[in-house]
């Protein structure tokens, strides 16, 4: 597909003198990357990347070529036979002609020349006439002029020559003073600030073939190895996210930033060491080195290093090593979807029950309200779905007569921020709560990347899954992953319905506590699950099929007037968090993240 | 009757080519919002039409399903298309009335052309060593230009040569260094019905630029390590040191009319023991150039029914690529560029209302992508100003765990928000700036977060964000206050600023949302907001009450 409308603003100058037609102002040539458009380069050039703009106000006044250095302006040269073709054109008067004449002559003559003074319109500062700065010229003395730091507040002055002929306007009057380097001869000159591109957005044909980038480094190497003027991070890091190590998800530590141009290129499995606030210069590519090694520099996009091709859409998992590490990340996967039901079914029960007399007091409450409580209650539902599914999976790829079913509640969920993982939170449908669920459900992140990398492995599987891996599998993934997209998309929703409305006008309690030890309806409820959780087992453990009465039998159980539901909404109704306690058998013992210990 | 060609231009005028050493370009690529919200910033890349070119010099579109930029070790380079565009007119019309019309041999046709009126001269440059060492001589390029129709589809190569009025060639005669290539494309019938047969025009007059592989050359001595000059590798390979050391390159100091004057590979880049002695980054010149170039393109349609030669212009840049490809400068050559032109200001006045917020979140995008990949810290310890004692506050906001309080972005620094108290580096947060920077950025460029600021301190922004060209008592080219952008440098070394057109359009924003606030007509992010739902909320709310009143009545 197509991607939908470029993030570009129809600002860019050099387009609108181009086209006629405004609907034209933001099309991309065709075949083009945004990358050769002016709006990726950096605008701030000392001395620059691609080209160096200052070059342009070497042309400021026309006919003439100038060199602004601190508070001087040099004159570099005179386009006499433009001159001549302006003055037999009349466009130009005989008396400037012979001014520009005059001019030129004394650098032929080998003379400097500088402008003593210019006025004109300045920009933001307005109109003003400005001393510039002189060296010692003949028998007079040198003169700092008009330009100096400060320049701040009202009445201030440009900083320095350049910045002065920066902020003049286009097609305004500038009055320019020269005098030559022996302060004998003085000369006057009135033109409008010349235009640096054409009628048709090109540059000015005053700029000859490479006069643009003249000032840039040489080789552009020598300068894109330590330059210190921090302005182009958007081009060239500082830091990023490190490539990372083939089978490594992305998370701590390889989520800490590191200094894009080092030296060791080595891919580890340990991230490279962090950056910091200390000079990095002595462990960069170094000066002549990055002449030949440039091209290992990496692409880094979404804030990481990446040398694999990059897709916004295409699955971003990486596979896992083997099968043991694959099914432990299932067996992880289960305990997350079990986790987040949890989740969900506690925010669920914290919203106010439709009867609530409260939520009349928004005619648009009652139905959030409503809406919202359904909606979780999908969600969870769909969780446990999940739940089944991987464990059909799990079955699939273990050995005969080996497969344990996957019940056992993950201790911490994946995160994005802070991350990788947080530990399972019960809690209220806090705008706080909801924004996590949206979260685990993102793109490519929470539940998503896990799955991700589930699915890379089955697409492409190491030696000791290739055989075991079916179609079915990798179906039963995909599904899993686009259901997490209708679950996001349904967690936004939810946020919207209620973001209109405060916290405690649809939840029962901010901050409802825990049903505390002994509490008849939790004890009812807690049996309950217990016993979803044993019939889910055994029906698991025999399979889809012969399994089917157990799982039924944990189905029923979650509905009707005598089900976990109805036990769940007689806990919330005495204003207490609907929690679920893991049965202490280690059939259901909470799982870790592969590789992660909790103390 | 056949509409006339009064002008030609190519689009686009001005483009950026950027060197890789892989022989397949970049493909088409596009930033467009990321659908994923907690992703890494608002902005990502996807692929757009690409043209493949074909062995007969015609242009094959497909779309990618990915963005790849290298190929193993080489880098992918960015050869940049260019359109020949006609305005069009009745004779003797006004200008205004001509419409602008992609250039196809069917247009040059009806106005009595052949697609060999159509002529391309192609002229490149690399002046760096010239203007360092004060010498055309030692300019490079295309000596003389080159010249073809548009009838000529090969692949045409750019060899750069010194120039023939050259005493003493730095690119001895018979060799050359390569600067790229460029071709005309063979246009082609445009088919209907094909799936980028709305995006792309394969009949229209293009040209495409290919720069060279990102090699460097440099006399016999640069293809020496030199340790003891603090060359610990080559400069150049073998092959590519060629160039003749007396030329005048090999040896220059740099010249003071470039600045900065330390930009080039010297002979000696050791540490001078004495500091008196200049910096050795100054010293004489290794002799060492670059592929990069600059290339003018002049179109020239020659005849028709005008009876005159119609010209136009176009420029490619060649620099290094964009490495971080999703990350939009927050100040681009685009917005410098606006900012040098007359109308920069009638531009700014149409721009309002939702359009007005739609920029302004855009640049706190911008401004966002540029910080995260930025370290913070590192130029804070560097480049951070001693404050004068009325820029200080009296109480430490970090309650002294940070150095230097008294430093731009220090713990006493008068522009700080007592809100946020930050930390010192530790061992697991190396970078606790950075890190603050990118959480504040990345929360300012969402515009309620924005908003928000502004209903808390109307002129926060005012005072935060420096003012076009402002340079403080206390700041030079090295050091500056924490007044946005911090610590970083314009094009000609002191601090940064926002170009005038988007610091007075920012501005105008904040007065127009601190106006709104007072007015009641905007209200704040964290408070109820009123009742818009989106479309599609409104929706799916709908659906899922309908479903549950279903559920119920067959119960």
């Amino acid at each position: 597909m197509p991607p939908s409308q470029p993030k570009l603003f129809a600002r860019n100058v050099a387009a609108v003198r181009r086209f006629a037609d405004p609907s034209n102002l933001l099309s991309i040539t065709a075949g083009n990357p945004v990358s050769t458009r002016l709006e990726s380069g950096i605008g701030n050039c000392f001395p620059g990347l691609e080209c160096d703009l200052r070059n342009l106000e070497r042309r400021f006044f026309p006919f003439l070529e100038m060199d602004p250095i601190d508070n001087f302006i040099f004159l570099a040269s005179v386009d006499t036979d433009g001159v001549a073709h302006a003055e037999a054109a009349g466009d130009l008067s005989q008396a400037d002609a012979s001014v520009y004449a005059g001019l030129a002559d004394d650098l032929k003559a080998g003379r400097s020349v500088l402008v003593s003074r210019i006025a004109g319109t300045f920009g933001v500062l307005g109109p003003l006439s400005l001393n510039l700065g002189l060296p010692a010229l003949g028998q007079a003395p040198a003169i700092d002029g008009d330009l100096t730091i400060p320049s701040t507040g009202p009445g201030r002055k440009p900083p320095d020559a350049w910045t002065a002929i920066r902020l003049l306007n286009e097609g305004t009057d500038v009055t320019l003073v020269f005098v030559n380097d022996d302060g004998s001869k003085t000369s006057t000159l009135t033109a409008k600030r010349a235009r640096y591109l054409d009628d048709n957005g090109a540059l000015s044909a005053a700029f000859l073939p490479g006069e643009l980038s003249q000032s840039l480094c040489s080789p552009w190497t020598h300068d894109f190895r330590d330059c210190g003027c921090f302005y182009w991070a958007s081009n060239h890091p500082d830091i990023a996210q490190p490539l990372l190590s083939p089978g490594t998800p992305a998370g701590q530590p390889w989520n800490a930033p590191v200094p894009w141009e080092r030296r060791d290129r080595t891919v580890r499995a340990t991230p490279p060491a962090k950056a910091t606030e200390a000079p990095s210069e002595p462990i960069e590519l170094r000066h002549y080195e990055i002449n030949n090694r440039w091209q290992e520099l990496h692409f880094v996009v979404g804030g990481r290093e990446i040398t694999a091709p990059f897709s916004p859409t295409a699955v971003q998992g990486a596979p896992f090593r083997d099968l043991t590490e694959l099914l432990a990340n299932l067996n992880y996967a289960a305990g997350v979807e079990l986790a987040v039901a949890q989740e969900y079914l506690a925010a669920a029960f914290s919203l106010k029950p439709d009867s609530d007399p409260s939520l009349q007091a928004n005619p648009d409450l009652p139905g959030d309200v409503k809406a919202a409580r359904a909606e979780l209650m999908r969600i969870a539902i769909g969780e446990m779905r999940h739940t089944r599914v991987v464990n059909d999976v799990i079955r699939g790829l273990s050995d005969a007569g080996k497969f344990e079913p996957a019940l056992r509640v993950a201790s911490q969920v994946p995160h994005q921020n802070p991350g990788p993982f947080r530990p399972v939170m019960a809690r209220a449908a806090t705008r706080q709560a909801i924004d996590d669920f949206i979260q685990i459900e993102a793109q490519s992140t929470g539940v998503d990347g896990l799955y991700n990398n589930i699915l890379a492995t089955l697409q492409f599987p190491p030696a000791d899954v290739k055989n075991r891996v079916t179609d079915e599998w990798i179906q039963a993934i995909r599904s899993v992953i686009a259901e997490g997209e209708d679950h996001f998309e349904t967690f936004l929703n939810i946020q919207e319905w209620l973001s209109s409305h405060s916290e405690s006008d649809y939840l029962r309690a901010l901050a409802p506590p825990r049903p505390p030890a002994g509490n008849p309806g939790d004890a009812t409820l807690q049996a309950a699950y217990a016993s979803v959780l044993n019939n889910l087992y055994t029906g698991y453990k025999k399979g889809r099929f012969l399994g089917a009465d157990e799982i039924n039998a944990a189905r029923a159980s979650m509905l009707g007037s005598d089900g976990v539901v109805a036990k769940a909404e007689a806990v919330a109704r005495q204003n207490f968090l609907v929690t679920f306690t893991t049965p202490a058998d280690p059939r259901f013992t909470p799982i870790d993240p592969p590789g992660v210990l909790v103390a | 009757m056949t509409d006339a060609i009064q002008a030609i231009f190519v689009t686009p005028g001005l483009a950026f080519s950027r060197l890789g050493g892989s022989s397949t370009p970049q493909c088409a690529y596009d930033w467009v919002d990321t659908r994923a919200p907690r992703a890494d910033g608002e902005t990502t890349i996807a692929p757009n039409w690409t043209l493949a070119v074909q062995p007969d010099g015609s242009a094959q579109p497909f779309m990618p399903d990915s963005v790849a930029f290298r190929d193993g070790d080489l880098i992918r380079p960015v050869a940049p298309f260019y359109e020949v565009w006609a305005r069009v007119g009745g004779a003797g019309s006004a200008p205004a009335t001509w419409r602008d019309v992609p250039l196809t041999p069917a247009l040059l046709q009806a106005n009595g052309l052949a697609l060999a009126a159509l002529q391309l001269k192609v002229t490149a440059r690399n002046l760096k060593a010239a203007r360092r060492a004060g010498n055309p001589q030692l300019g490079f390029g295309t000596f003389p230009p080159l010249t073809f129709n548009a009838n000529d589809n090969s692949r045409i190569p750019i060899l750069g040569v010194s120039p023939t009025t050259a005493p003493t060639p730095m690119i001895p005669h018979g060799r050359s260094i390569p600067l790229g290539s460029v071709q005309f494309l063979r246009s082609m019938p445009q088919p209907n019905g094909e799936a980028w047969s709305g995006a792309v025009n394969v009949e229209t007059l293009r040209f495409r630029y290919t720069p060279a592989a990102g090699l460097f050359y440099g006399p016999p001595e640069a293809a020496q390590a030199a340790p003891q000059n603090g060359r610990p590798a080559s400069a150049v390979r073998p092959e590519n040191a060629f160039l003749n050391a007396n030329a005048g390159w090999r040896g220059t100091s740099t010249s003071q009319l470039v600045e900065p004057g330390d930009t080039y590979d010297v002979i000696n880049q050791s540490q001078s023991p004495d500091p008196n002695l200049p910096s050795p980054g100054f010293g004489p010149s290794l002799g060492v150039v670059d592929d990069t170039c600059e290339v003018h393109f002049e179109v020239f349609l020659h005849g028709g029914q005008a009876a005159r030669t119609l010209t136009a212009l176009a420029v490619a840049f060649v620099g290094p690529p964009d490495f971080a490809p999703d990350r939009r400068p927050f100040l681009s050559t685009a917005d410098e560029l606006n900012d040098r032109s007359a109308d920069a200001g009638a531009r700014n006045t149409a721009i309002d209302g939702p359009d007005l917020d739609r920029w302004v979140a855009d640049l706190f995008q911008r401004v966002y992508e540029t910080v995260s990949l930025f370290n913070v810290d590192a130029y804070r310890r560097d480049r951070a100003a001693n404050l004068p004692p009325d820029k200080i506050k009296p109480a430490d906001v970090d309650g002294g765990a940070r150095d230097d309080p008294k430093r731009a972005m220090g713990g006493r620094d008068g522009l700080r928000n007592a809100l946020y108290k930050l930390a010192a580096p530790t061992t697991d947060n190396t970078l606790p700036l950075s890190e603050h920077a990118r959480m504040r950025h990345r929360a300012l460029s969402d515009l309620q977060n924005l908003i928000e600021v502004v209903s808390l301190d109307a002129n926060r922004i005012k005072t935060l964000v420096r003012p076009p060209f402002e340079v403080e008592s206390f700041e030079d080219g090295n050091s500056t206050s924490m007044r946005m952008p911090p610590f970083m440098r314009q094009s000609n070394a002191l601090p940064l600023t926002l170009a005038r057109w988007q610091y007075d359009l920012l501005l105008r924003w904040v007065e127009r949302t601190a106006a709104d606030l007072a007015a009641g007509r905007l209200e704040v992010v964290g408070r109820p907001r009123a009742r818009v739902l989106s479309p599609a909320a409104a929706a799916r709310r709908a659906s899922v009450l309908a479903r549950i009143d279903a559920t119920a009545a067959v119960q």
